[in-house]
């Protein structure tokens, strides 16, 4: 059989076999029983680079002449060429792959399959405190709980998407199946934030009962520790977040109130009952203010004094959502030189 | 001298008293009531005295005259290509048209202005007090939300009009639901997209900006997304992003609440959706480094581009498709979390500017005088004005508002 022929074999085997064509996520066996292709990853995101290989239990395909092709187009051929890449088309697309071997005897094995990408999505958060205009995600510290959603988009050769609740999700929380929290539908969960100091795995796998779609997608979600951040406040301005105190040496006015921000801690707001502050100035202990998260300190003379701020925090219900930071602010008389100017009274801006 | 005599000599001098005490209260009253005139026009023309509770029945004498500074124009010289905007406070700015006027929120009071972006000059709109505005969404030229917390800790969210014949004029307005998670407006102004918080997470609700033709489009299970609405017919819902933890962007159509899978499984993902196409950059943060990436409409492969910042700290072209403005850190420190530790304030970056040609993949860094003698500026919410001349962004250090003007690279 010359080349034109093999090729045209594989083309008509191709078109024939289209009927038959099964997703290239599970492994796929074809023609004669004995050619196999499989398709590695088996589940494959969207221009995802796939390697399509060939095997038989019964045929060498060492000295076979093997063509490959994709939607009917030739796009590998050699001696033994029992493996190609393949890109993966986009989301909802469908490549066809067919594979054709002739022997030395005369003989042609052939098999096809297709390429169908999917997508499945995992987010998390934890159900921890963050202040308002935080634009970074709640992290899990010890103690805590995780919320996690599970998006799959399975495309039908219409071009409809399955809907999740259509859906079979299967949760995996460090390698352990969630049964009571898995099912048809079941695309949300909530799980235990991981121990102090370790990482937990969460995953899912989505499927549709009847085989035709499967993915997975996996996360890992650290542990993190609370962390109270110090801002200034002020009646008229409330906190500024956009400067945070640092540790070492802020200069501020000669009066000036802080908050402290607990981020991450298993708290509504900063100032929770359930969080107990415990501030102190230069090593002695304060008294509290109305607003527990709230400290005011000022200078009783004219000049500059360094005031060493700290702050322990703990958890009433959980020993292990607990803090203890320090800061150095230098309070000045003079005040902090303003580069504030007055938007309205500059000629040029 | 008599009796009488000594009664009118005292009485005399008694009633010369009274009319020299008269004039000189007469006289001070007419300092004051000068001075305090002074003072009301320098206290309006800054801001202060005039403003009124939105909230409540807005005042009507906000008919504050004088304001040489605030209500007229202060400059005409032309802007040099990179110049502060103004020293208040403010949230990113609505472009009203093709015209060069960038219209902002002091976001200390509540109070909008414009700024001509072509020579600088301030003119303000609303004298209107809203205190501790924490963010700013713009609908359209009119109309903005601004959201606060309230004393209880909840999030308010303010539909305001600007409104009123007279100069400056009145911001007016009725409540949105509390604690709202994120908001887009569409870029016609016509629809809001806003997080409703659930038991369950979040509803998507789709509505007119007067609530109106409300639609539930999508739910999540997570709280965490930030929303944004640059094409007519897409909103985009990005995770809050952490360094290290994987984060998805999802488009949402507007209409049906189908949902597109854009961007799965980055770490510390933040992106950046071209108005013009589907064209987008993202920015994946490790724990020890941030990668920039840029993936065509056509594509699905992801570019590396060689930068290293957030896609927040971009800004696509609005008149040149393949073009992209990125702030770029001098540097990052080691110890930094970024961008966590950016987010809250407890780390500033110092950027420089870059222009990016996608279609030849050149990277020019914006230069001139202005960027070496204005000082060290952290690049928040850059956008751009529908000429594609000027790029304005919120230095996230101060809150300030700043302006590039492009010159053709």
């Amino acid at each position: 059989m010359n080349r034109i022929a093999f090729s045209f074999l594989l083309g008509l085997f191709g078109t024939l076999s289209a009927p038959f064509f099964v997703n290239a996520q599970s492994i796929l066996g074809d023609v004669g029983s004995t050619l196999v292709i499989q398709v590695t990853p088996e589940n494959i995101a969207p221009g995802q680079m796939t390697v399509a290989e060939i095997t038989s239990y019964s045929r060498d395909f060492g000295t076979a002449n093997i063509a490959w092709s994709v939607d009917g187009k030739i796009v590998a051929s050699g001696t033994g060429l029992t493996t190609t890449s393949i890109p993966a088309g986009a989301l909802g697309s469908q490549k066809k792959v067919a594979v054709a071997a002739q022997f030395p005897d005369g003989s042609v094995l052939s098999g096809s399959t297709t390429l169908t990408p999917s997508v499945v999505s995992l987010v998390w958060e934890a159900e921890t405190y963050t202040p308002p205009w935080y634009r970074g995600k709640a992290l899990a510290s010890p103690g805590s709980t995780v919320r996690a959603s599970a998006e799959a988009w399975f495309i039908r050769k219409d071009g409809s998407r399955i809907p999740n609740d259509q859906i079979v999700f299967s949760w995996k929380r460090n390698g352990s199946f969630l049964s009571a929290q898995s099912g048809t539908g079941k695309n949300s969960i909530t799980v235990p934030a991981p121990q102090l100091h370790a990482d937990d795995s969460l995953s899912v796998t989505a499927s549709v009962s009847d085989g035709s779609f499967e993915g997975d997608a996996i996360v890992v979600i650290p542990s993190a520790s609370v962390r109270p951040v110090l801002y200034p406040t002020s009646p008229t301005g409330g906190v500024s977040y956009i400067s945070a105190i640092g540790e070492s040496a802020a200069v501020v006015d000669s009066e000036t109130t802080v908050v402290a921000e607990l981020y991450f801690a298993s708290i509504k707001n900063r100032n929770d009952p359930a969080i107990r502050y415990q501030w102190s100035v230069n090593g002695e202990s304060t008294r509290p203010e109305a607003e527990s998260s709230k400290l005011t300190i000022a200078l009783t003379n004219s000049g500059a004094v360094t005031a060493k701020i700290g702050l322990t925090i703990e958890h009433i219900a959980n020993i292990l959502q607990a803090a203890t930071r320090t800061w150095v602010l230098q309070l000045d008389s003079r005040g902090i030189p303003s580069t504030a100017a007055d938007p309205f009274t500059s000629s040029t801006p | 001298m008599n009796k009488n005599s000594r009664t009118f000599g005292w009485t005399g001098v008694v009633v010369g008293l009274i009319i020299i005490i008269a004039i000189a209260l007469f006289a001070w009253y007419l300092y004051l009531h000068n001075a305090q005139n002074r003072l009301d026009t320098v206290s309006s023309g800054r801001g202060f005295g005039q403003n009124t509770e939105v909230f409540g029945t807005p005042i009507g004498a906000l008919s504050v005259v004088g304001v040489e500074r605030g209500k007229g124009t202060v400059a005409t010289a032309t802007l040099p290509a990179f110049a502060q905007a103004s020293a208040a406070p403010s949230s990113a700015p609505y472009y009203s048209g093709s015209s060069t006027i960038a219209r902002f929120t002091d976001i200390q009071n509540g109070n909008i202005y414009d700024v001509d972006l072509s020579n600088g000059s301030i003119t303000r709109v609303t004298n209107t007090l809203i205190a501790k505005v924490g963010e700013v969404v713009w609908v359209d030229a009119s109309r903005v939300l601004l959201r606060a917390v309230d004393d209880a800790g909840h999030i308010t969210t303010l539909n305001a009009v600007i409104s009123g014949s007279t100069t400056p004029k009145i911001l007016t307005g009725t409540y949105l639901e509390q604690d709202i998670a994120s908001l887009a407006a569409s870029p016609d102004g016509t629809m809001l997209a806003r997080l409703v918080p659930t038991t369950k997470g979040v509803d998507l609700i789709r509505s007119k900006p007067d609530g109106t033709l409300a639609k539930r489009l999508w739910s999540s299970g997570v709280r965490g997304w930030t929303l944004s609405w640059i094409k007519p017919r897409t909103i985009f819902a990005t995770s809050r992003a952490s360094a290290g933890v994987s984060g998805s962007l999802y488009g949402i159509n507007a209409d049906t609440g189908d949902t597109t899978a854009y961007i799965v499984d980055v770490p510390g993902l933040t992106a950046r959706m071209s108005p013009k196409n589907a064209n987008l950059v993202y920015s994946a943060s490790y724990s020890d480094r941030t990668v920039l990436f840029y993936r065509a409409a056509s594509s699905t492969d992801a570019v590396r581009l060689p930068l290293k910042t957030l896609a927040e700290k971009c800004v696509w072209s609005t008149t040149e498709a393949d073009t992209l403005y990125c702030a770029v850190p001098r540097s990052i420190p080691t110890n930094v979390v970024y961008p966590d530790d950016w987010y809250r304030g407890e780390f500033h970056t110092s950027d420089d500017w870059f222009i990016i040609h996608l279609a030849d993949n050149t990277v020019v860094p914006l230069s001139g005088t202005e960027f070496d003698t204005i000082g060290d500026v952290d690049v928040s919410a850059p956008t751009i004005d529908l000429s594609g001349k000027h790029i304005v962004f919120i230095d996230a250090k101060t809150n300030n508002p700043f302006i590039i003007t492009i010159a053709k690279q």
